[in-house]
């Protein structure tokens, strides 16, 4: 499988892609990396000369106060490309590391800026991932100024799961997912134990299936309703959350 | 200055042991002991919620393993100095 696949996915979910646009997503290359988990991408600060796309496991976005406190801007998935503002911003405002083992190519910021000049659409689409990253932003506020905390963990999963079905990551209702609920705290800015106690909650409510790294939503309907979750935010245009 | 500890029961997991903390007769902290569906938590204390002074700190994100812990931390972050004999 050529290692642009997840992205190609990924874009070909926000809008309708032509083949020779398809053919210019799919001969991006780049340097393959493997990462162990806590292991950064690059941090605060730097000046990149490559975008990250991530290929296997989970990335994430964080900063770091006094104290050793962390806060996860965002979970990346393959697909993903978490640093892609280096485009037109130089410096990295937060820095980025591997939540588990994974995978990430290196892609030159040169040669994406030379496939947005080869294609309107490609360029289009690009933006378009950008501003529905921002929209992901605005619902992790929303998350963490309002939502109780069974919401803020109902939220999350409904958007990772739907966001893994676009890049064609999950089996029924399941998916990998091998983030420990230390690094879910540290986004969702609850503690260890309310995130382990509010797990428990959703799952006693029949909701959710978690272990060993698999998530299972057992009730679509429910976890969308009971957590506020409405995914139109994802702005997927091929595959949307299902309504069941 | 005085801290003091009053015995209630918080409404987790069923009824789990709890205490109310008071600093000179205001309450500024509330604790559980942690239900055995906490798995390697369990029995472990926890700050669930704090007050005045307590809101000025980073609550602690752990849970501490036993009582006389907590109370450290909580007399600490007050302010509260230890006499020099304990």
């Amino acid at each position: 499988v050529v290692p642009t696949t997840r992205l190609f996915n990924k874009l070909s979910s926000l809008t309708t892609l032509t083949d020779s646009d398809r053919a210019l997503l799919l001969a991006l290359r780049g340097t393959v990396i493997a990462l162990k988990a806590g292991e950064d991408v690059g941090v605060q600060g730097d000046r990149p000369q490559d975008a990250t796309l991530v290929l296997k496991g989970v990335l994430g976005r964080y900063k770091l106060l006094s104290n050793g406190r962390r806060q996860f801007l965002s979970f990346d998935i393959p697909g993903d490309m978490p640093d892609l503002q280096s485009l037109y911003l130089e410096t990295l405002d937060s820095s980025l590391g591997a939540l588990t083992d994974s995978e990430v190519m290196l892609i030159p910021l040169q040669e994406i800026h030379s496939i947005l000049g080869q294609s309107s659409e490609v360029n289009r689409v690009f933006a378009r991932v950008m501003l529905v990253e921002a929209a992901i932003f605005r619902e992790w506020m929303v998350n963490l100024g309002r939502r109780t905390a069974f919401e803020r963990i109902g939220h999350l999963l409904c958007e990772m799961m739907t966001r893994m079905r676009a890049v064609g990551l999950t089996n029924g209702d399941s998916c990998e997912l091998h983030i420990t609920q230390s690094q879910i705290a540290d986004a969702l800015g609850l503690s260890l134990v309310h995130i382990n106690r509010t797990l428990r909650e959703l799952r006693e409510a029949g909701l959710i299936g978690w272990s060993r790294g698999i998530l299972t939503v057992l009730n679509w309907h429910e976890l969308c309703e009971t957590s506020g979750f409405e995914g139109s935010y994802l702005r997927q245009v091929t595959q949307t959350a299902r309504d069941r | 200055v005085n801290l003091e500890l009053r015995h209630v029961i918080v409404a987790d997991d069923g009824g789990q042991e709890g205490r109310l903390a008071f600093l000179n007769g205001q309450l500024i902290a509330v604790l559980t002991k942690l239900s055995r569906a906490h798995d390697d938590l369990a029995g472990r204390w926890y700050v669930e919620a704090a007050f005045g002074e307590l809101t000025n700190f980073q609550l602690p994100q752990h849970a501490f393993d036993d009582l006389p812990a907590l109370c450290s931390w909580l007399e600490e972050s007050c302010g509260i100095a230890k006499s020099p004999s304990a």
